[in-house]
């Protein structure tokens, strides 16, 4: 799965989210690393849509600008839990061999 | 409409009918939310990530190079592509498109008979002017073909719509996103 997809099913993990509240929480995940475009955006969110990982929830317009909103669904939901756990154990392995204990370090 | 706006929608052109006529709104109204108020002109990394990802997706929503040919020549297309397939069909500029691809096929066929007559005289050294021989049936056919393929481009159209399982007066685009397996309903997290 790409970051930003990752990213994205992570950041409507637990709430609906519209398209610029998508953005600021990737960034937020990413710390600041990812800076989603709208370009990308909502090519990834067609993707998703297409794997039936999110759906469309709800449009309203605010200041005359429409905003749709957008939600995860159980298998996205599983998807993205999947991955963050695969994620971690990667990360935790990594992590094991970049600092290993004390007693094996090399001088 | 500020310039900001208007520079936006200008640059959603980039992607493809279907998708302006369902999210353009939204595609303008997210962008516009990313620059601030007082703003003039879009960033140029905001205009480049817009223009790529239209144009990316016109080329997700496009059937590959097999399945076009396939479908030019008469083939059913799947239903993942039927939204590219409607607007084919149905969007601006449809009986242009169908007469250049009918013409086109015609011209190749033409050229290619030309080729072979050209051939045939060759090895039979014919002698004297070959060129009004070939150009003349050549000319006639293809004004031919155009003559029939512009009186008949309606029922063309109306048969492939048919073929592909859509009444014949304006279907309009399958929905956007594709209906979702009855288990992927929508939920937050537990």
């Amino acid at each position: 799965m790409r970051e930003a997809s990752f990213l994205v099913l992570a950041a409507l993990g637990d709430q609906e989210l519209h398209g610029y509240a998508i953005i600021g929480h990737v960034k937020e995940l990413s710390g600041g690393r990812l800076k989603l475009g709208p370009g990308t955006l909502y090519g990834t969110l067609d993707r998703l849509s297409e794997q039936g990982l999110i759906q469309p929830t709800r449009t309203e317009v605010v200041d005359g600008r429409l905003r749709r909103y957008y939600g995860i669904t159980g298998t996205g939901l599983s998807a993205v839990r999947h991955e963050a756990a695969a994620r971690a154990e990667t990360l935790q392995a990594a992590s094991a061999r970049l600092h290993p204990p004390v007693r094996g370090a090399l001088a | 409409v500020s310039p900001v706006e208007r520079q936006a929608r200008r640059l959603v052109r980039s992607w493809p009918v279907p998708d302006r006529v369902e999210r353009g709104d939204e595609i303008v109204g997210t962008t516009l939310d990313l620059v601030p108020v007082d703003a003039t002109r879009l960033p140029v990394a905001l205009v480049l990530d817009l223009v790529i990802g239209g144009l990316h997706a016109r080329w997700r929503m496009r059937p590959p190079v097999w399945r076009w040919l396939a479908y030019r020549m008469g083939a059913r297309l799947p239903g993942r592509w039927h939204r590219w397939m409607l607007n084919d069909l149905t969007g601006p500029g449809w009986r242009r498109r169908l007469v250049v691809n009918k013409l086109s096929a015609g011209f190749v066929g033409c050229a290619f008979a030309v080729v072979v007559v050209q051939l045939q005289f060759h090895v039979h050294r014919f002698t004297g002017s070959q060129l009004p021989s070939v150009l003349v049936p050549f000319a006639g056919f293809a004004a031919g073909t155009l003559i029939a393929y512009r009186r008949r481009t309606g029922k063309e159209r109306n048969r492939q719509l048919v073929r592909h399982g859509y009444g014949q007066a304006s279907p309009g685009y399958p929905p956007w996103p594709p209906p979702q397996t009855p288990a992927g309903g929508p939920q937050t997290a537990g």
